[in-house]
């Protein structure tokens, strides 16, 4: 049936782009200077005469992790083992990768939830607010609030929000397990800038369907500005938010570096940055592969959504 | 109707929209205010030699964490440096690298999106996933990886940043492209054998360039901005250049006695990325208000 | 927004509705911690940097788990850097080659195993085998089983610093039974020490949780549980300090001592650490091949300047390598005891590169230029060095990176000239200085290889009057101010933030190792 068809090529295409992306961090990675060995034991104190036996142990090791065979080889053989979900082990904890990243999942799933839910009730709720009041100053002052909040960048707006609950209040803490209290703040951070050009969008898709032929006949009609908004303008409006909403929970579940240093937030963005410090292949790749799957899927879902709310649209 | 007619009505379309464009009266205060701004920005870090009091990059370690005072008009830093000198250096660096950065995200946004709009079939379809992928990445990784790969400075950085953001413009693009395939008067240039480079470049191009000025204003804006980010990281520029994230990152070690070193940047980037959203803003309500794509 | 949902709910299939219900749980999972409330019995600990593993013979394991108070070795340091019995009883040197280590009776692992000889010596066995750093310590040293309580160790070459050498992290006893033939950092169940504090819980780079063990063999732990946190920006630890809920943080940044003196019910300890922060430079590199430039860079800098720049005014000038030893109080006397830009002029007018008019200084056309790398917290340091170097009129190219990767490579491939970097200087200074002056050593970076210093540490090595080895370390210390191949910059203090709430904090100059003691107790 055409869904199954067009699963499936979504699947294809997916696929390709997986393969693209993780061969292109492979290179490059491979091609960044640094070798992950030396770096592993770069700082130890070592005492003179352990030098050759060091070099050789050193060899060995990489070895027996296959970093001296050559490149394309190389990838074949990760390729090879992610098809039968061995995603390897990070050269710096010797934990699986998959432990690894599972276990920092969780965190920025639940700050990506929370920033995206704030970012969604900001942007629709202004939005509407917005365009029901266009041209009026209601709307002048939540544009004008909008453009400041895009125009401030996300670490001074963390930085200050961190002061002000952190220090001066003493609202959060950095040292309390991870809970609602502590998620609201960087959530919020990343909310609030996020949120503006969303609520732009919807805007101006509102202002659009309200100035359609039908909505000028429904209103002849005499339905309410509040059924009209419900029924009939919102629906047809809402998608390319949707969209927007969408990329941007598929960029939040890859974890947000900044924020993650600001607040100590133990996601996987600060992680990976970590990890391509020390060149840990293993983990950065797993995690290329994680965040395009993300992505892809997150995609996927919303053009589902869109046929869910928009029955004209086929798939 | 024959091509030549087509063209020349496109043509006054565009100069329409040109000279509705200079119409000072039919301006929206925004693009007043965002030029204004932006003005007063630009012409400080051009006229920063002259108007800077004191060598941006000279320690003075008798003066260090001074607040605000006839002296220095911001304060010092923790090595006595004028804040305020660098504050106009960091203009300097942050305007020419953002337009250095736009004009390459934009060259190369525009080739790919109008090779994909127009080209269509599988050319789109693998130019449109990779974009989709590279669209979610947080742009500091593959930044990491370049910088890595050729050490840390500002112009990597910069390299870094355009090698994912061209992306965004590229989508504009190729979404305006298949618009602008449907009209008639490209299909009947399609039919009266016009090489596609001419159709792209006489009848395509004009049509893209209408809504991108105001994209290019909001791209330049996040330019400075994740170069700012990235130096605030650590990754851009190195010591002693000034520049706005950079400043903001030393300055957060001294942020309780000192604050004003973290706001003077800080309020530096807001107003300049301001002044650009602003024009951009404005520029969107003339040419292209109807628009729903977005900026990341 | 709620009808928004509602619509969508109502349309969609079940596979949203389960993707929603899926969040929501998580979220609410998120919510759930919360509610456990704090032990008030609960030591909470924020560091810069956790454990790797639970292996003491994998990833600096030893130091971590130490500095946990969960593992011992047969000596330790004491906060004046003498090397103490700790597991063992009493170490004596039987003669020129043999050490006598007798054991504490009835001390036990974790898991009731006792701690006997043959458990020694299986411990050292497995962890020279599996650690480098281990290996290098026991390098030809033979350990014998001698009856339960007793071990011998023959040393190839007399070694009057065995108790020193045992006190290092990397020979920490652990029952190597249990732990297995292979390193096994993550299996909490294989874990067995003898620490005060045994692990219950861990989360590699970033939780650690342990209780008091009431089985210890000393003086039983005062805290019944502490949990133990990595926070790598320094900014945030400062905000931990600030935040009313952490009792102690370590590596606390300087620049926020100021800031928490204002802050009710956190004190400030400044320990003189061991750790003296040094420009390593590149001998084999064009400029600095030449003696007189690293003689003059050294004169050219404002050491008191820097540390009051660079470090917030903490710390203690170094005049020379061994400076900062408060064993060697002489050594504060030598080498580069002051500031003199006019020597630094005439030594580099000396080496030919002459001040051009635009205050760079030229040879042959070509200007002075070095390459000066920095990583993490050093950046300060990088840039007021290349402030007062630019005053003598050298160019300096700054290269800071939080990346040691590319810090190491650079190294490697000798594109650099200059190099900050911190290191310990207590301890056993014969490894010390072989390390830093001997061709080869690991952290003789530049490529030092002078004849009278490797005859001075051959010497040191045959050398076992303690007045001798004073005068042949001072002699190197000497000529390492003479040849330069290091320059000496200060002596970083170790900080950490304790609370009000909190008794018995020892100050300890290897603070990381020695952070949990058994006389830590929190105020009721």
């Amino acid at each position: 049936m055409a869904l199954g068809r067009y699963l499936l090529s979504r699947l294809a295409s997916s696929l390709y782009v997986l393969l693209g992306t993780s061969l292109l961090m492979f290179i490059l990675m491979r091609l960044a200077p640094g070798d992950p060995i030396d770096i592993m034991f770069g700082r130890t104190h070592s005492g003179p005469g352990l030098g050759l036996a060091r070099e050789e142990r050193l060899g060995e090791i990489r070895e027996e992790l296959g970093l001296d065979k050559p490149l394309l080889a190389q990838y074949i053989i990760w390729l090879g083992r992610v098809t039968q979900l061995d995603f390897g082990v990070s050269f710096r904890t010797h934990r699986p990768v998959a432990v690894e990243l599972i276990s920092r999942l969780p965190a920025t799933v639940v700050l990506a939830i929370f920033a995206f839910l704030i970012q969604a009730l900001l942007a629709v709720g202004f939005g509407i607010l917005s365009a029901m009041q266009a041209n009026g100053w209601l709307d002048h002052s939540i544009r004008l609030v909008a453009i400041v909040c895009t125009a401030t960048p996300i670490f001074l707006l963390g930085l200050l929000l961190l002061y002000l609950f952190g220090v001066r209040l003493r609202w959060v803490s950095i040292s309390a397990p991870i809970s609602f209290r502590q998620v609201i703040l960087p959530a919020l951070t990343l909310g609030v800038v996020t949120a503006p050009q969303t609520m732009r969008v919807l805007r101006a898709s509102l202002l659009e369907e309200f100035s359609r032929p039908y909505m000028i006949a429904a209103r002849a009609k005499g339905l309410s500005e509040r059924t009209l908004l419900r029924r009939h303008a919102l629906p047809n409006a809402i998608l390319p938010t949707v969209t927007l909403l969408g990329l941007s929970f598929g960029s939040l579940l890859g974890g947000s570096v900044i924020i993650e240093a600001l607040f100590s937030w133990p996601g996987i963005g600060k992680y990976v940055v970590d990890s391509i410090y020390v060149r840990d292949y293993p983990v950065i790749q797993g995690y290329v592969l994680v965040t395009t799957v993300f992505v892809m899927t997150v995609n996927l879902l919303v053009d589902f959504l869109y046929t869910v709310l928009d029955p004209r649209i086929r798939l | 109707m024959n091509g030549h007619n087509l063209t020349s009505s496109s043509k006054a379309v565009e100069r329409h929209r040109v000279v509705s464009l200079l119409t000072l009266l039919d301006l929206p205060y925004s693009i007043l205010a965002g030029v204004v701004l932006l003005t007063i920005i630009t012409v400080s870090a051009l006229g920063a030699p002259w108007i800077a009091h004191h060598n941006p990059t000279e320690q003075h370690p008798q003066e260090r964490l001074q607040p605000p005072s006839g002296a220095h008009w911001f304060g010092t830093d923790r090595f006595g440096r004028d804040t305020f000198s660098r504050i106009l250096y960091g203009a300097r660096i942050s305007l020419a690298i953002g337009s250095l950065g736009l004009v390459l995200v934009v060259s190369i946004g525009l080739a790919v999106g109008l090779l994909a709009g127009y080209a269509g079939s599988w050319v789109d379809a693998v130019a449109m996933r990779l974009v989709d992928a590279l669209f979610a990445f947080p742009a500091v990784v593959p930044a990491l990886v370049i910088v890595g790969l050729f050490g840390p400075g500002l112009i990597n950085a910069l390299l870094a940043l355009v090698s994912v953001w061209w992306v965004s413009i590229a989508r504009v693009v190729r979404g305006i492209v298949l618009q602008i395939k449907q009209e008639p008067y490209v299909e009947a240039a399609q039919a009266l054998g016009a090489s596609p480079l001419r159709i792209v470049w006489r009848h395509i191009l004009p049509g893209v360039l209408g809504p991108m000025l105001p994209l290019a204003s909001f791209e330049l804006g996040n330019l400075i901005l994740s170069i700012s980010s990235l130096s605030f990281l650590g990754l851009g520029i190195q010591p002693p250049s000034p520049e706005w994230g950079a400043m903001l990152a030393d300055g957060r070690s001294h942020f309780a006695e000192a604050p004003y070193l973290v706001v003077f940047p800080g309020l530096m980037l807001f107003l300049t990325i301001l002044a650009l959203n602003l024009i951009g803003e404005g520029l969107r309500d003339i040419l292209d208000p109807t628009s729903t794509y977005i900026v990341k | 927004m709620a009808w928004l949902v509602c619509e969508i709910v109502r349309r969609s299939g079940w596979a949203l509705k389960l993707t929603l219900v899926t969040a929501g749980l998580i979220a609410l999972s998120a919510c759930g911690e919360a509610a456990q409330p704090i032990a008030t019995e609960e030591l909470v600990i924020v560091d810069e940097s956790i454990a790797y593993g639970l292996d003491p013979a994998d990833q600096w394991g030893g130091y971590y788990l130490r500095g946990a108070g969960a593992a011992e070795g047969l000596t330790r340091f004491a906060p004046d850097g003498e090397a103490v019995p700790e597991l063992a009883e009493s170490i004596t040197a039987v003669d020129l080659l043999t050490w006598e280590v007798k054991l504490r009776p009835n001390v036990h692992f974790w898991s009731g195993t006792p701690v006997d000889a043959e458990a020694v010596k299986a411990s050292l066995e497995r962890s020279r085998r599996l650690d480098a750093e281990a290996a290098a310590l026991l390098d030809g040293i033979r350990i014998e089983v001698i009856d339960p309580i007793t071990l011998h160790f023959f040393t190839k070459d007399p070694n009057p610093m065995l108790p020193v050498t045992l006190a290092n992290y990397p020979l920490v006893i652990y029952n190597a039974a249990s732990y297995g033939e292979q390193p096994n950092p993550l299996d909490l169940q294989a874990m067995d020490l003898t620490g005060m504090f045994r692990v219950t819980s861990f989360t590699p780079r970033q939780e650690m949780v342990l209780e008091a063990n009431n089985a210890y063999w000393g003086p039983k732990p005062q805290v019944g549980r502490i949990r133990l946190l990595q926070v790598t920006d320094s900014q945030a630890r400062l905000l931990a300090a600030q935040d009313g809920r952490t009792h102690i943080v370590g590596y606390f940044p300087p620049e926020g001592v100021a800031e928490l003196e204002h802050t009710e019910g956190m004190n400030i300890v400044t320990v003189p650490a061991d750790n003296i922060v040094s420009v390593y430079l590149n001998l084999r590199s064009l400029p600095l091949g030449d003696v007189r430039v690293r003689q003059a860079l050294s004169w050219a800098i404002d050491r008191q300047e820097l540390v009051d720049l660079a470090n917030e005014g903490l710390g203690q000038p170094a005049s020379s390598w061994l400076a900062s030893n408060p064993a060697y109080p002489d050594a504060a006397k030598q080498g580069y005891t002051r500031y003199d830009f006019a020597l630094a002029t005439v030594l580099l007018d000396e080496a030919g590169w002459k001040l051009d008019s635009d205050g760079i200084r030229k040879r042959e056309g070509q200007p002075l230029t070095l390459r000066l790398l920095s990583w993490g917290i050093e950046k300060p340091v990088a840039e007021v060095l290349q402030s007062q170097w630019a005053k003598v009129g050298v160019v300096v190219e700054v290269q800071h990176s939080d990346d040691y990767g590319m810090i190491l490579t650079r190294r490697n491939e000798g594109n650099w000239e200059a190099l900050i970097e911190g290191w310990e200087n207590l301890g056993d200074l014969l490894t010390i200085a072989s390390v830093h002056f001997e061709p080869g050593g690991a952290i003789n970076y530049g490529g030092y290889d002078d004849a009278s210093t490797n005859a001075l540490i051959d010497r040191l090595s045959k050398t076992f009057d303690e007045a001798d080895r004073r005068k042949l370390l001072l002699q190197i210390n000497t000529r390492a101010s003479e040849m330069v191949p290091i320059i000496p910059l200060f002596a970083r203090p170790r900080i950490t933030a304790v609370s009000t709430q909190v008794e018995g904090f020892q100050p300890h100059p290897r603070q990381g190792e020695y952070l949990v003691t058994a006389s830590l107790r929190i105020k009721k």
